[in-house]
């Protein structure tokens, strides 16, 4: 917690029950808010759809299900739903999930913990920076490694940078689940040009295994700072314009996004959603501000938020996340001090003490956990992913009931998920 | 031992981290590296005061409630088997406490026993992290039951899916305790029990010289 | 009837199958070299407009030959069936698809006197003949036994069925206004100003129900590939798809050159001889087909029927409306 006390960012977060003692008292003395009932209502289309099922028990709508997947262009990946339709109104689905499964967590118990770092990876591919920060933070944090100020900053960086691409690329799915294909080729294009930065500091495009338990496997290169700065404003000249463009000004992606797969605040909540998805509810969380770490509490950056938590909310978190990206990387730019990448008082041998510790990250998919259990071996005696993507998925069923066929794919699409994550 | 010596040799053949200097030529100059982690702060983690004020008023509201010292980070609350519900309930609803956010539900086994634990976080105030374990005794392949809190939170839906195919404990109460991960069909037993013994065909494995 | 030199030789029925056959193997011949290039354009114009270059490689610097690799790759590829489903059904609907596409264009003049067939109510027959597209899908989605198949073909059905009425309305004005259909006259009462001036509402409802008839985005619902596979011909491979996919392109052709004919004056314009310029016209319009296809995202299907029945469908009986009273006013 010792990162509270710089918390010197203003943001959209700030402002209720936070800090203070007397202020969350006052919010702890409030009544708790009742917990949604399991068939959460309060949006019409439910309803009609509970009616729509309840002729279907009565035999009088005829039920008709489908499998979307595991082989399907618009899964992204090895995802089964089960979609019972009538006609083209959704009724209810029932993701079935485990085709990538390679039980990982069972995997890494007999390894080290500097090997787990490149496996880590590839769990989830389109954000890996992610997982080896995650890793390497539980196990500094084990065991109370302090990292140099240059390598805070540069992790910070790559961060963000992934995190930037991978909104990039989900706004190309996105636009390619709900019909335009253009846009898929267009956010590819930005992709690039990231891509070819990390494969410049890193020697990999997309599974970097670039942080070491203490820091950094090597600096980045000369004039690759420069080069990112370019990025930053090729980023935010071009292709952030272009992206508010395709979104707000395009009437059919409006009307396609606007009201549908509505997710309530509380139902969010009930449902475990973080990330983007929580966040388009209305809820102003992020590990980024809740347990600061790496160079962020250092950093100013605001938590977009959304109101209604339909489609349309969702797309506009992530969009405007890009932009704070970009800020956070070009203040991170500016703080970048001299030094070593590496502390030099890590062990040789890494041997986290015995007992347990839960670590956050906040990745683009939302609130990436890893619950390490160490009996003061070499390696974990139990590693639990918490995978935000598994934990968004289930979210679908809500999200889709009452609505048409067309809106099962796009809502999937702003759930955002990475099957290697959701299967591990 | 062989595990002990295996991180030494690769950092050996490297340059010593914090040695080399990046404008500098030849070989890099080489710092004592400690050996082992610094030594652990004897005792338990210390808890936060705020931390402390919650612990004592989880206490009042649940008397069997004992803090657990293995957690590294965060409060954590042993709490019997049969009270897990409750608990988790309490913790939802406790004023000053009023858990939001299931972060994650997991387990662990320990030969004798599993241990469920439950990552509970408060969105408006990060200074709320809690984690509670139960411990269910088993024996053998038996699968210990434990109830579920899915009617607390959705988000613990998947989880107990997840930790009952691959742990094999029983959610009493929950929904729809299917496999998730692993096939229908699956006759293996619990993968991540410790007792597991993978039964597929070895695959032939290349055995690098060192 | 022989023209006299060739009366000795051939008795008049000769004459008209031997004429006939000629005139089925120059439409047929057209239709294939056109559906050629505009796979060719649909692939450049896509990659230009996807910060790509398209095809380059197959047949000269723009790689023109590339839809002729594309059409060997599909000959050489297996006829996979279906196993269950109707399978007769299923192995007629392409060519069922195909053959309306191909009778719309022994109607389509390109010259006052450059047309197969010239009927006095060609704007009636094209309209007629061009629903029989939705039979085919029917078939297609039926025979398949598949389900995203069948959703498809019901997808297109409504589609289909609900933008034939604004289209034929939107035509139904542009007759009242010429009081002809036959189509060589119509583009003959064009020489003083085209039909897209007067008639620009009956030109905006006539374009955008040939883009929903033609299942192209934003209105390809009946194929949509994130949601169906491939709709209708998700069962179909090889020659039977690439089938399909020619009745596409024809049907794409054919309603651009009437567009053209309709709306955009025909052959009537200035140095290029009469059609070429229906070709230029045409092609003009499918490309802002094109255009629109590599830039929407695709409609819901609700959305679809509100755009068809709640607003082209008003817009296009206010459309006639006032057309007859223009016509009525003028005497």
């Amino acid at each position: 917690m010792e990162g509270r006390s710089g918390l010197g960012v203003k943001g959209v977060a700030e402002g209720d029950g936070r800090g203070a003692r007397g202020t969350v008292e006052a919010r702890a003395s409030e009544a708790p808010p009742a917990a949604p009932r399991r068939e959460p209502e309060g949006v019409h289309t439910l309803e009609e759809a509970a009616a729509i099922a309840r002729e279907a028990e009565a035999g009088v709508v005829q039920e008709l299900t489908i499998n979307l997947g595991p082989q399907h262009p618009s899964t992204h990946g090895v995802l089964r739903v089960i979609a019972r339709l009538d006609g083209e109104t959704v009724l209810g689905v029932q993701p079935d999930i485990g085709y990538l499964h390679r039980n990982w967590e069972k995997i890494v118990e007999g390894w080290m913990y500097p090997q787990i770092i490149p496996f880590a990876d590839r769990n989830d591919y389109i954000s890996s920076i992610f997982n080896e920060w995650l890793v390497c933070r539980a196990v500094e944090e084990g065991l109370g490694i302090e990292l140099t100020e240059r390598a805070e900053v540069l992790r910070t960086i790559f961060a963000e940078l992934n995190r930037l691409i991978s909104h990039a690329f989900w706004f190309g799915t996105y636009a390619m689940d709900i019909g335009a294909f253009t846009p898929f080729l267009y956010a590819l294009r930005d992709r690039e040009w990231a891509y070819d930065l990390f494969e410049k500091a890193t020697g990999a495009r997309q599974l970097y295994s670039y942080f070491r338990i203490g820091g950094l496997r090597n600096d980045v290169p000369d004039g690759w700072l420069r080069e990112l700065a370019d990025y930053l404003d090729y980023f935010e000249r071009e292709a952030y314009p272009e992206y508010i463009r395709l979104l707000y000004t395009n009437e059919i992606f409006i009307a396609r996004s606007e009201g549908v797969g509505v997710i309530p605040k509380e139902v969010a909540l009930h449902f475990g959603a973080t990330g983007p998805m929580l966040r388009a509810s209305g809820v102003p969380y992020d590990v980024r501000r809740a347990e600061p770490y790496g160079a962020y509490p250092r950093c100013e950056f605001e938590i977009p938020v959304g109101e209604r938590g339909d489609n349309l909310d969702r797309a506009t978190v992530r969009v405007k996340e890009m932009r704070e990206s970009v800020r956070i990387i070009r203040q991170c730019l500016s703080m970048l001090p001299e030094g070593e990448v590496l502390a030099p008082k890590t062990p040789r041998v890494l041997k986290v003490p015995e007992g347990d510790l839960y670590v956050r990250v906040e990745s683009p998919r939302g609130e990436l956990g890893l619950w390490l259990v160490s009996t003061g071996g070499l390696g974990p005696y139990r590693m639990k992913w918490r995978a935000p993507s598994f934990v968004n998925l289930q979210l679908l069923d809500y999200m889709c009931r009452g609505e048409k066929v067309a809106d099962l794919i796009a809502g999937l699409g702003t759930i955002d998920i990475i099957l290697g994550e959701v299967d591990r | 031992m062989d595990e002990e010596r295996k991180p030494e040799d690769e950092r050996g053949e490297r340059a010593a981290p914090g040695g080399a200097t990046r404008a500098g030529t030849g070989r890099p100059e080489r710092r004592p590296i400690p050996r082992v982690a610094p030594a652990q702060p004897a005792g338990p983690p210390k808890l936060t005061p705020r931390e402390e004020e919650m612990l004592r008023r989880i206490q009042a509201a649940l008397p069997y409630v004992e803090r657990d010292t293995r957690v590294l980070r965060g409060l954590g609350l042993l709490v019997p088997a049969e009270r897990v519900h409750e608990a988790l309930a309490t913790l939802k609803s406790l004023p000053g406490v009023l858990c939001d956010h299931l972060s994650c539900v997991s387990g662990v086994d320990w030969q004798d026993a599993i241990e469920v634990a439950y990552h509970l976080f408060r969105t408006d105030d990060p200074e709320v992290r809690i984690v509670v374990k139960a411990r269910l005794p088993y024996t053998g392949d038996e699968m210990p039951e434990v109830a579920s809190v899915v009617d607390l939170w959705e988000a613990a839906n998947w989880h107990e899916r997840e930790i009952y195919d691959l742990l094999g404990v029983r959610f009493l109460g929950h929904p729809d305790l299917r496999r998730i991960l692993l096939p229908e069909s699956y006759q293996g037993g619990f993968p991540l029990r410790k007792s597991f013994v993978d039964r597929r065909p070895k695959r032939q494995r290349v055995v690098r010289a060192r | 009837m022989p023209p006299a030199w060739a009366a000795p030789y051939v008795a008049p029925w000769v004459w008209t199958v031997v004429l006939a056959l000629v005139k089925l193997v120059v439409v047929v011949a057209f239709v294939l070299l056109n559906a050629t290039v505009l796979i060719w354009l649909e692939r450049k114009v896509s990659g230009h407009m996807q910060n790509r270059v398209g095809p380059l490689r197959v047949g000269g610097p723009a790689g023109l030959l590339q839809s002729f690799a594309d059409i060997l790759k599909l000959l050489s590829k297996e006829d996979y069936a279906p196993r269950r489903g109707d399978r007769w059904m299923w192995a007629l609907a392409p060519s069922v698809a195909f053959a309306p596409a191909l009778l719309v264009f022994f109607v389509l003049p390109f010259g006052p006197h450059l047309v197969v067939q010239d009927l006095n109510v060609g704007l009636v027959f094209v309209t007629a003949v061009t629903s029989f597209t939705l039979l085919a899908i029917f078939m297609a989605g039926w025979g398949s036994d598949d389900k995203y198949s069948l959703i498809g073909a019901m997808r297109a059905g409504a589609q289909l069925f609900s933008y034939e009425i604004p289209m034929a309305m939107a035509l139904v004005a542009v007759a009242l206004a010429t009081g002809t259909l036959d189509l060589v006259a119509l583009v003959e009462r064009q020489r003083a100003m085209w039909l897209i001036v007067p008639q620009f509402l009956a030109f905006l409802v006539f374009y955008v129900s040939s883009i929903a008839e033609l299942n192209r985005t934003p209105f390809d619902l009946a194929e949509a590939e994130s949601e169906l596979v491939a709709g209708y011909h998700t069962e179909y491979s090889g020659l039977r798809w690439a089938i399909f996919f020619l009745a596409e392109y024809t049907n794409l052709l054919s309603s651009s050159i009437l567009g053209a004919l309709v709306f955009l004056g025909g052959w009537n314009g200035p140095w290029l001889p009469g059609w070429a310029w229906v070709i230029v016209k045409a092609y003009a319009l499918i490309f802002v087909a094109m255009w629109i296809r590599w830039t929407l995202p695709r409609v819901r299907i609700d959305q679809l029927m509100d755009l068809g029945w709640k607003f082209l469908l008003p817009v296009s009986l206010v459309n006639i409306a006032v057309t007859g009273l223009w016509v009525a006013v003028r005497g």
